[in-house]
């Protein structure tokens, strides 16, 4: 146990961006998961034809050089080079093509029977959760805001423009229904470990499925701009275990909740 | 001078095959580097994910024993 505890201490995942960041932020679904292994595979392609085409143009630089050879070729055409070079480049296409479309239609799979429903909504400048799970008749939603913690009330240890007030609490390793909407104007609902991106657009309802694999605290921010404080909404998002997950709510709601 | 040869530089033209051949070697080797960097970056996911499946059927375990010990 101690040993497995000591192990997960020397792994810090990265769920929030970091300075001078370059590659993606580690993986905290199955979606975002199929992003990285895309690029990589796009890459590969990438890294291919930069090296090839690279050394085509120094080797041509270094023969036809004017003082190597002064003479240069007259060369109008030549029909094999032509058709390898359309033919290669198809079938370049069609292998970035197969995984990509693959991705594609694999993230627009909308889980049928998905185990709680999040609404996000987007205003100036802050979002609002609601839980609407857990009504019966009548009862109004369990809803709160979420306002970017300014830098001079940050505690030590927390990040500059990222921190919120109160989190989206999900439970980890469950399939989720976030409907995404904006009550002003248009703002999008991005978490990039998770690989969501959603815009949330007034007047229209948005819907994405994720499945959190592992629990964490995950960091977002808007991503369509929506007026002089765009930069300061961000999205926290917080996947405790299961079984932690209604009394987590429940301690997070009563403030709000108690007076109604 | 007219009578003499001239040589001229196609005679001694690079091999268009060959360096097409080498291009394509470098650029396979190189997208090779970058699949072994993906291969192991997949590894190490993988790994991350099976101890965090140990920690938690370890977790529950220990859980199930501590009830059964204190009742």
């Amino acid at each position: 146990m101690i040993v497995l505890k000591w192990l997960f201490l020397t792994i810090s995942p990265c769920d929030a961006a970091e300075p001078w960041q370059l590659g993606s932020q580690d993986a905290a679904t199955p979606i975002m998961q199929g992003i990285i292994d895309l690029h990589h595979d796009i890459f590969f392609f990438l890294i291919l034809i930069l090296v090839f085409v690279l050394w085509i143009l120094v080797r041509a630089l270094w023969h036809f050089h004017y003082k190597e050879n002064a003479i240069p070729q007259r060369i109008v055409h030549g029909t094999t080079i032509e058709i390898l070079r359309t033919i290669f480049p198809s079938l370049i296409s069609m292998f970035i093509a197969i995984p990509s479309f693959a991705l594609l239609y694999s993230m627009d799979e909308v889980v049928v029977d998905p185990a709680i429903t999040i609404k996000a909504i987007g205003h100036q400048w802050y979002r609002t959760y609601e839980y609407s799970d857990y009504n019966s008749s009548d009862e109004q939603s369990l809803t709160f805001d979420s306002y970017m913690i300014p830098e001079e009330d940050l505690e030590l240890g927390q990040s500059r423009l990222l921190e919120v007030d109160n989190r989206v609490v999900v439970p980890a390793k469950t399939h989720l229904r976030i409907i995404v909407t904006s009550a002003d104007v248009p703002h999008s609902w991005a978490v990039p470990s998770s690989g969501v991106k959603c815009d949330a657009v007034p007047g229209r309802l948005n819907q994405i499925s994720i499945l959190v694999q592992r629990e964490g605290v995950y960091y977002g921010q808007c991503s369509e701009i929506c007026g002089t404080n765009h930069a300061f909404t961000p999205i926290v998002v917080e996947a405790v275990p299961r079984k932690d997950y209604g009394s987590r709510v429940s301690n997070q709601l009563i403030p709000q909740t108690g007076e109604a | 001078m007219a009578g003499h040869r001239v040589a001229h530089a196609t005679l001694k033209g690079p091999s268009v095959v060959k360096e097409l051949v080498i291009g394509l070697a470098l650029g396979l080797a190189a997208g090779g580097l970058w699949k072994m960097h993906h291969w192991n970056e997949q590894r190490k996911t993988r790994a991350f994910y099976d101890l965090l499946e140990r920690w938690y059927s370890l977790k529950t375990a220990w859980m199930a024993i501590s009830l059964y010990t204190q009742k």
